[in-house]
């Protein structure tokens, strides 16, 4: 009973990517499974598309920009919060999580209004901003795991023999972080390249990512490049957990100590 | 009377690095996350333009709790959310033992298909389940030999948004059940069925009673996250069928109606913080949990 439900369960899992995918094969006009014989011609329509290279290009810059800045601005945050605990810190750790909690419904339009306010449009820097707050307290949480289980030991001994914070900081603690920035790194690329529910609130006509164009054509255009704008995003974020696998691994990434304990 | 000075600055100085080191972040968020979150409060308390009276209003509240189709609405999350977690929980909680205590070589495997989803493109996803139920295809032809009627499919069905919602959120379970599992023996179920106990009883009175409290975490992670979840309700629900979190989005970006919107988002915010600080707090009674089995296990 227990191993039907657990093949069940990853047939369930697997089962819309795999269909996605074969969909986009399609050599017909219509969305529906199973495809109509195979092709490409729905990803040459996708890439002939002007407005879904513009897409592509936003939303490849943007999840670069964030995951660079998330993770520089995680760490920083994390080392003060780990290594100079106090209750200052303790309350701005809280205020940087509670993301986690928040609905990103209500942060989007919220941080539509204030920008409505202060006559801000969408570009590159809005959308970077709003993609920084739901995305840091992904970082944060995973970079304060890496820092907290860290040998103090070496930073110790650093120090006695005359390290300055600075090389402290450039020599002994990022290093011993490289993992964890790495898997922050990735994760924070692929929220920020696939996010719908804050985004949806910050783009404008014009300046649109992916994922922001799939949800608007689901009710306008009814073709299979859809399906294969889809494949795009799949990919990408394959790609992200394969690395995240060869890397870290991905049960080590997922549980602190691994799911057997 | 030197050394007293030099400690004062020096930890000074550290009080100074940590905060330095937290300003632009902290910055960031009291600008644009709770100047935001301000926003909506305002928006929520705004007096409709071509009213004529200034100051806050209830109206936009007033109008949330006296409507009908919101009263609707309402009651359709609750039901759509709730099958959700039994999903969740039918698929999540066999998953989490399996990962958790086999030594099979399918594990990985098993592990990978079901939790890597937390990081694959969910609207990609939907896509699939688009493809699946739409008209034209297998389920849809399916359904229309077996009962007849118009060959539309599951799709724009509650039933839809349910399958979407649980495909989305069943890896919060796996994850919340598998960590309260982490510190569980065997060897406890192994000694309770020696000592004669049958395979269910070990099972509801040795093993539930001490993963209950990462089931009780994970049904309310899986529960708020279904209640806000708006994308999968406005592509596979459609119209006539949207949850509260589509709701708020038509309200806002749709309709115009930003009052009752911002009044609607409020509400949910107030549900869904507490819902999921009950969870983090049920996630800290797990702690204590493993503390007292262990301690049970030394003496």
């Amino acid at each position: 009973m227990m191993r039907v439900l657990v093949v069940l369960a990853v047939v369930f899992a697997t089962l819309p990517g795999v269909i996605v995918v074969l969909a986009s094969l399609t050599a017909g006009q219509s969305l529906a499974f199973p495809p109509q014989g195979l092709s490409l011609r729905w990803y040459e329509v996708i890439f002939a598309d002007p407005d879904f290279r513009d897409a592509l290009l936003t939303s490849l810059t943007l999840a670069t920009i964030t995951s660079l800045l998330a993770v520089s601005l995680s760490a920083l945050a994390a080392i003060s919060i780990v290594r100079y605990r106090s209750r200052a810190t303790a309350l701005i750790e809280a205020m940087l999580l509670s993301p986690l909690a928040v609905p990103h419904i209500v942060i989007g339009i919220g941080i539509l209004q204030l920008y409505g306010y202060f006559g801000l449009r969408a570009d590159l820097l809005t959308l970077t901003l709003g993609h920084l707050i739901i995305t840091i307290p992904f970082a944060l949480r995973m970079l304060i795991t890496s820092l907290a289980g860290m040998d103090r030991q070496i930073e110790h001994a650093a120090a006695s023999l005359g390290a300055t914070p600075r090389a402290i900081l450039f020599q002994v603690i990022l290093p011993q972080m490289k993992m964890g920035l790495l898997g922050a790194a990735i994760s924070v690329f692929i929220l920020s390249f696939d996010d719908v529910a804050l985004t949806v609130f910050l783009v404008q006509p014009g300046y649109t990512t992916v994922p922001i164009m799939l949800f608007g054509m689901a009710e306008n255009q009814v073709l299979p490049s859809i399906h294969a704008a889809s494949v795009i995003l799949l990919l990408a974020s394959w790609l992200g957990v394969i690395l995240i696998d060869r890397l870290i691994g991905f049960d080590r990434f997922l549980f602190r100590d691994g799911p057997s304990g | 009377m030197q050394v007293a000075p030099a400690i004062r600055s020096s930890r000074l100085s550290r009080r100074a690095t940590s905060l330095l080191l937290l300003a632009p972040t902290t910055l960031l968020y009291l600008t644009v996350y709770l100047g935001g979150l301000v926003m909506v409060l305002v928006m929520s308390i705004d007096v409709p333009p071509g009213v004529d009276s200034g100051g806050a209003t209830l109206a936009h509240y007033r109008d949330v709790f006296g409507s009908a189709p919101i009263g609707a609405i309402v009651l359709r999350t609750l039901r759509d959310s709730l099958a959700t977690v039994a999903g969740c929980l039918l698929l999540g909680v066999p998953v989490a033992r399996y990962i958790t205590a086999s030594a099979s070589r399918w594990k990985g495997i098993v592990l990978m298909a079901v939790l890597s989803p937390l990081m694959v493109s969910a609207i990609g996803r939907i896509f699939g389940w688009i493809a699946l139920f739409g008209p034209g295809s297998v389920i849809a032809d399916g359904l229309t030999a077996l009962f007849g009627g118009k060959p539309t499919g599951l799709l724009y069905t509650e039933a839809a948004i349910i399958i979407g919602l649980t495909n989305l959120l069943l890896p919060f379970m796996v994850l919340s059940v598998a960590s309260s599992r982490a510190h569980f023996e065997e060897d406890m179920s192994k000694a309770a069925l020696s000592l004669g106990a049958t395979p269910l009883s070990v099972l509801l009175q040795v093993e539930l009673p001490l993963i209950f409290p990462g089931i009780l975490s994970g049904a309310l992670i899986v529960f708020s996250l279904s209640t806000t979840n708006f994308v999968t309700a406005a592509l596979l629900g459609g119209s006539g069928r949207d949850l509260v979190g589509y709701e708020i989005y038509l309200d806002i970006l749709v309709y115009f109606q930003q009052g009752r919107g911002a009044a609607l988002a409020m509400l949910l915010l107030v549900v869904v913080v507490a819902l999921m600080a009950l969870a983090i707090q049920t996630g800290v009674q797990r702690h204590e949990v493993r503390d007292t089995a262990a301690r049970t296990r030394g003496t």
